[in-house]
């Protein structure tokens, strides 16, 4: 055995992850922004003047903006204010309601938009930015909870005998700034990236649009003759700003990471709510019935019938909505599934590398990973497309590599790949490196040392990242609308089949869906004698 | 130890390269073997049952791809003409017309004049046979029968909706996709541009809730948050089949008036997908009188093009001859929907 | 005799730090410490002989074999040599069983049992290292880099995590494995009570520089440099300044400059403690008494002379207590270049 030998084989995974953010990111994005420029019908100085001058761009860039920046608010109000009452708390039921605080995660947000509209009149600005704000405090809650439990509890308690309560809770909530940052951040990208909700509400009403909205409708006219100059140009002056929002994002999280290792820490002391106690618990039941509770029920209300007059509701209807759906819905949900695992185990693979990378020796590449991140589902989408709908390279070995479930399942790897890479390099970077420089002495091969001390370590932190990735393609709608292969899944179904009046099956569908995305991280994690917040 | 490093790459590798192999299919220019690759807009709930049935008889295998909702009908003719140097769809089956008329002038289909369409009206085949209309549904008005009870005070025409009588109380679709948007191309030269302009004005000054798809309008007409809306006769259908409180009216039927647009299914080969031959007989079968019927009995309740087939029956939606019929014309309507769009567009909010 | 461990002309640019060129040879079997304040180039020295580090220029030799030089670098794991880190670099996710079966392959558990045993961690054997203290970690540490029988064992600050109470016996096991398994060692620190406890051989460095190398007894008792005896015995290091022909000027007075001195100004006058005492008269340095120590040869003071704290002897019967005194000397005046050229 010689050391570079074995190097050779540690790198392959690296040089593997590489290339694929080459193929499944830089190249669909590189490619639609030469089309734009160089293609026979590209973008020219007129085209870009026209922009400046397209009042529907610019407006449904600003209702964009706005809706991002009112979601955001909510999200970090809710999911900030959940962690900040449940961690380190003397709630009632703090215990159990500390881990629900990701389970809103689960529900993509047109089922939350789906509940809500079948309760109440939503159409409106407020509205939709209530309903993305719920579907995305997740994030907030979740990065905030995990700022709370890293956070030294004697620290607290020193600014507690020094500055009293009030400002001791202020300089807690300064400490946890970076993670409170990098939640928003996140709830803003999936904002403002989300194409599903907003025009499920135009289905309602809305009579504005957002700008993904507006990407989309101009990719769908392309069928009909406009130009890529027409159809790109948006795409093209939102790059800098989505170039800008990867960087904040970026740095939030390099920010989160390069505070100090947090690792041994004495927890937060129990800071009592006083009489504000159980009135307090209203918040984040508020925040877990909105971004469940009610998809929950208004979907259990289809099954049971409410979405119809002719017969009454009930058990017997319940049982035809979940024999319709075994016909109907089935296959697409195992589909689903399926594409789900595979795409997790992808985007654990290549994390890892990347991660390891990024952490130890190329900072910039948190900038790559990051970049589908802070583009519409929708773009990257139609990068793929256009990059891979004729198999390039492929056309010889008669292999249709585009229609096959192996382009979905990149496709999706391409679109998650940061929140893994991202979740998995800051591990990384709390892991000492004199550790790992141990391990440069022991006589094994160099294939076997890293996987027992630089993956072992990473597992726990993996297994998050599989289950985010999985919870998270589970519920990709906007990626399912546009990959061949991932038409046929459980969530593209669902919208159709709500369009359709079929409220009864999909209804049970969408329950089978959310009980995967909740059952098949929990079983594991259960198993394996873990705590369930380790999941949040 | 020498088996780790073969372990280890080879999971890595392997796991991404099976991810990306399993489940590719075979590419364009294929075999007579191989299977015939259907594109089709129809509710997958209704189209899919007909296609299985049409695959068993004729011992063909399908590979089939639906549409969304969310981007009815032109995301497979996105897809189409996306993949026009590669195709690798065999059949088109559009729920409308005007986009596929458009496809045709792309030199997306291939010329076929299926035996089964002879019989099918001159004025829904292609004079080149790049595609054939079957089974349509009519754009009629949903009325919500509570809040309109008496008959007499129900909508008539198209004009209804600019008519301050009901102002803020009736929908229509945004013509963006679907139906809808060859409805208002069509009306383009039915009406004129002028008119067409200035109904769509009056609509904007009338309140008009402009909604998502003829699935919102309907819903917003059988839950009461209007009184009235255009859509097509399927959704009309279904509402009604699930006990909701509608009628539908077939628009300007009265002497002089246009008459009710008829929006026929359309089906077209594939330039150069695979597996032509058995493509052509899955068309004939899918044009077929038998598919009419079977689509006409189901809940999407299409109407029949040809005499003597069953019609849907439900009675309210009449069948052939039972109405007037708006005169249009798909192939210029196909040639205008992009000038159309960029037309009228923006006024939209498009 | 070859060397067990040989360094030639090693040089390395780190940002603005520049270390080298220094050269060092380690005699086998013998127990070498690499003393120096923080910054002064030792660790990364240590990491170049571990491997870890590329050298810009110079050469390592360990034992007859070349690991690093022009165009060759040879690999930790192919080094022949042990590390000991300074907080333990633990693995987090193993137990200390499996540091050591995982760190040597050929180790079985019940070896692995039996040296854990010796090193009375056989109560941590199936623990992780987030359950163990600083010192067990550091045995742990220590026998993770024995396990594989290395030829060099270097260790760098290995008692800095270790509480006060449990070094002796962490230096005790150092001394007695590498005594039984014949281990060269080389440390790396800068305590020099770490240093004199587990090396016999000590080479001082500064700035990146060697300063001197030799026996530890022979630097304490007689350190050329006025760095090694300010380091090492926490001599007082006062300046001089040249008065020409031979003679230096000293706060003590004037004296010859020894032969073979640098230039004048570069020499201190060197102070250990009692080389001065205090005194009620009017001659020599005022010093001002920072505190007053008692000790097995009588009362200190502990006095600033400019800014050097000197440690002289007190006046038997001293009769002045304004915090003021006079200094001089006890003996002849120790004049040592501050470093070696």
């Amino acid at each position: 055995m010689t050391a570079a030998r074995g190097d050779r084989w540690t790198r392959a995974p690296l040089w593997l992850a590489l290339a694929f953010l080459l193929l499944f990111v830089l190249a669909p994005l590189g490619v639609l922004a030469v089309e734009t420029v160089w293609s026979a019908d590209g973008l020219t100085l007129d085209a870009w003047r026209a922009l400046a001058d397209d009042t529907n761009a610019l407006t449904q860039l600003w209702a964009t903006l706005r809706l991002g920046v009112a979601a955001t608010t909510l999200s970090l109000l809710l999911g900030g204010a959940h962690a900040w009452l449940t961690i380190g708390r003397d709630l009632p039921l703090g215990r159990f309601l500390v881990p629900l605080g990701v389970a809103p995660l689960v529900v993509p947000p047109i089922f939350v938009a789906m509940g809500f509209a079948d309760l109440a009149e939503v159409r409106g600005f407020w509205p939709c930015a209530m309903l993305l704000g719920i579907c995305h405090a997740p994030f907030v809650a979740v990065l905030a909870a995990r700022g709370l439990r890293a956070t030294d509890g004697r620290a607290y308690e020193a600014a507690l005998l020094l500055r009293g309560r009030g400002r001791a809770e202020l300089w807690l909530l300064r400490s946890i700034l970076p993670e409170l940052l990098a939640g928003c951040l996140l709830a803003f990208l999936f904002t403002v990236a989300d194409h599903g909700v907003p025009e499920f509400l135009t289905v309602k009403g809305k009579t504005w649009h957002t700008y993904a909205e507006g990407i989309f409708s101009r990719w769908n006219r392309r069928a009909v003759g406009t130009t890529f100059a027409e159809l790109e140009s948006p795409i093209v002056a939102a790059l800098p700003f989505l170039a800008g929002l990867g960087c904040l994002l970026w740095a939030a999280l390099r920010l989160r990471a390069s505070a100090p290792d947090r690792g041994v820490v004495r927890p937060l002391p129990r800071r009592p709510l006083g009489t504000w106690r159980w009135p307090a618990l209203l918040l984040p039941l508020t925040y877990l019935g909105a971004g469940i509770g009610v998809p929950l029920l208004v979907l259990t209300r289809w099954v049971l019938g409410s979405a119809q007059r002719r017969e009454p509701m009930g058990l017997e209807y319940a049982r035809q909505s979940y024999q319709k759906a075994i016909d109907q819905g089935l296959p697409d949900l195992v589909h689903s599934l399926w594409l789900a695992l595979g795409v997790a185990a992808v985007i654990v693979l290549l994390a890892i590398p990347l991660a390891r990378r990024s952490a130890r020796r190329s900072p910039w590449l948190d900038l790559l990973t990051a970049l589908p991140a802070t583009m519409p589902a929708i773009l990257l989408g139609m990068g793929l497309v256009r990059t891979f709908h004729a198999n390039p390279g492929l056309g010889w070995t008669g292999w249709d590599f585009y229609a096959g479930w192996g382009f979905a399942v990149c496709g999706y790897a391409a679109r998650f790949l940061p929140f893994a890479a991202l979740t998995l390099a800051s591990q990384v970077r709390r892991l000492p490196v004199a550790a790992e420089e141990a391990g440069r002495f022991v006589p094994r091969h160099a294939v076997h040392r890293a996987l027992r001390l630089h993956v072992q370590p990473l597992l726990p932190a993996a297994w998050s990242a599989f289950v985010l990735s999985f919870v998270l393609s589970l519920r990709e709608l906007d990626l399912a609308v546009m990959l061949p292969a991932a038409n046929a899944t459980a969530v593209r179904r669902l919208a159709n089949a709500v369009h359709f009046q079929h409220e009864d099956w999909s209804g049970v569908i969408a329950l089978m869906l959310l009980s995967l995305a909740i059952l098949v991280p929990l079983l594991p994690t259960l198993l394996a004698g873990r705590k369930l917040s380790a999941l949040s | 130890m020498r088996i780790v490093p073969t372990t280890f790459s080879t999971a890595v590798t392997t796991l991404l390269l099976l991810s990306l192999a399993s489940c590719g299919g075979n590419a364009a220019g294929a075999s007579a073997g191989d299977p015939v690759s259907v594109y089709c807009a129809l509710d997958q709930e209704f189209s899919e049952p007909v296609l299985k049935d049409l695959a068993k008889q004729l011992g063909v295998e399908l590979k089939l791809r639906f549409d969304s909702e969310v981007n009815k009908t032109v995301g497979l003719v996105s897809a189409l003409v996306e993949e026009k140097a590669t195709p690798r769809c065999s059949v088109f089956w559009n729920n409308e017309l005007a986009n596929t008329v458009s496809l045709a002038q792309k030199g997306v289909l291939a010329a076929y004049d299926s035996p089964s369409a002879q019989d099918i009206p001159q004025q829904w085949r292609d004079p080149e046979h790049r595609w054939t209309g079957f089974a349509a549904r009519a754009r009629i008005l949903i009325v919500n029968t509570k809040l309109i009870p008496d008959r007499k005070d129900w909508p008539t025409s198209y004009l209804d909706l600019a008519d301050p009588k009901w102002k803020g109380r009736c929908a229509i679709a945004l013509p963006k996709t679907g139906t809808t948007l060859t409805h208002f191309t069509a009306l383009q030269k039915v009406i004129g541009d002028e008119a067409l302009g200035k109904w769509i004005d009056d609509m904007q000054k009338n309140e008009v809730a402009f909604l998502g798809s003829n699935g919102a309008t309907m819903r917003a007409v059988r839950e009461g948050t209007m009184a009235f809306a255009f859509t097509d006769t399927d959704d009309f259908h279904t509402a009604k089949q699930k006990g909701f409180d509608v009628a539908c009216v077939f628009p300007d039927q009265g002497e002089g008036q246009i008459g009710t647009m008829l929006i026929p299914n359309a089906i077209g080969l594939v330039q150069g997908g695979p597996n032509q031959d058995a493509a052509k007989k899955l068309i004939d079968a899918i044009l077929s009188r038998r598919t009419e019927a079977l689509l006409a009995a189901a809940d999407s309740a299409q109407i029949p093009l040809r005499e003597g087939v069953t019609g849907p029956k439900d009675a309210e939606i009449k069948k052939l001859g039972g109405f007037r019929q708006m005169a249009w014309d798909p192939t210029w309507t196909g040639a205008h929907i992009d000038t159309f769009q960029r037309e009228y567009g923006k006024r939209l909010g498009l | 005799m070859s060397l067990a461990v040989t360094v030639t002309d090693l040089e390395q640019q780190k940002g603005a730090f520049h270390l080298g060129p220094v050269s060092l040879s380690v005699k086998p079997g013998s127990r070498t410490a690499i003393v120096g304040p923080s910054g002064s180039g030792k660790t990364s020295l240590l990491r170049c002989i571990a491997g870890l580090e590329r050298p810009d220029r110079g050469a390592i030799r360990i034992g007859e074999r070349a690991v690093a030089g022009a165009g060759v670098h040879v690999e930790p794991v192919d080094r022949g040599v042990g590390l000991v880190f300074q907080d333990g670099a633990l693995w987090p996710h193993l137990t200390a069983v499996q540091h050591l079966t995982f760190a040597a392959p050929k180790l079985s558990r019940a070896d692995a049992l039996q040296l854990l045993e010796r090193a009375g961690l056989a109560a941590q054997a199936d623990k992780k290292p987030g359950r163990m203290s600083g010192g067990e970690a550091q045995r742990l540490g220590l026998l993770r880099a024995l396990a594989q029988h290395p030829q060099v064992l270097l260790l760098d600050e290995p008692l800095r995590s270790v509480d006060v109470h449990q070094r002796d016996g962490l230096v005790l096991l150092v001394r007695t494995l590498c005594d039984e398994r014949d281990v060269t060692s080389i440390l790396v620190t800068h305590d020099r009570d770490e240093a004199l406890a587990l090396a016999d051989e000590l080479a001082v460095m500064r700035d990146g520089q060697l300063v001197e190398q030799g026996a530890a007894v022979t630097l304490l008792e007689q350190p050329r440099t006025a760095f090694t005896a300010a380091f090492l015995r926490g001599a007082a290091c006062l300046q001089t300044s040249a008065l020409g022909g031979g003679r230096v000027r000293t706060p003590f007075g004037e004296f010859d400059a020894p032969a073979a001195a640098p230039a004048a100004n570069e020499l201190r006058l060197v102070l250990f403690p009692g080389d001065a005492e205090a005194h009620d008269g009017v001659d020599g340095p005022e010093a001002r008494i920072l505190a007053r120590l008692p000790g097995e040869h009588g009362m200190r003071w502990r006095c600033a002379v400019d800014d050097q704290i000197v440690v002289a002897k007190a006046p038997a019967n001293p009769t002045h207590h304004n915090g003021t005194t006079r200094l001089r000397l006890t003996g002849s005046p120790r004049l040592l270049p501050w470093q070696a050229r």
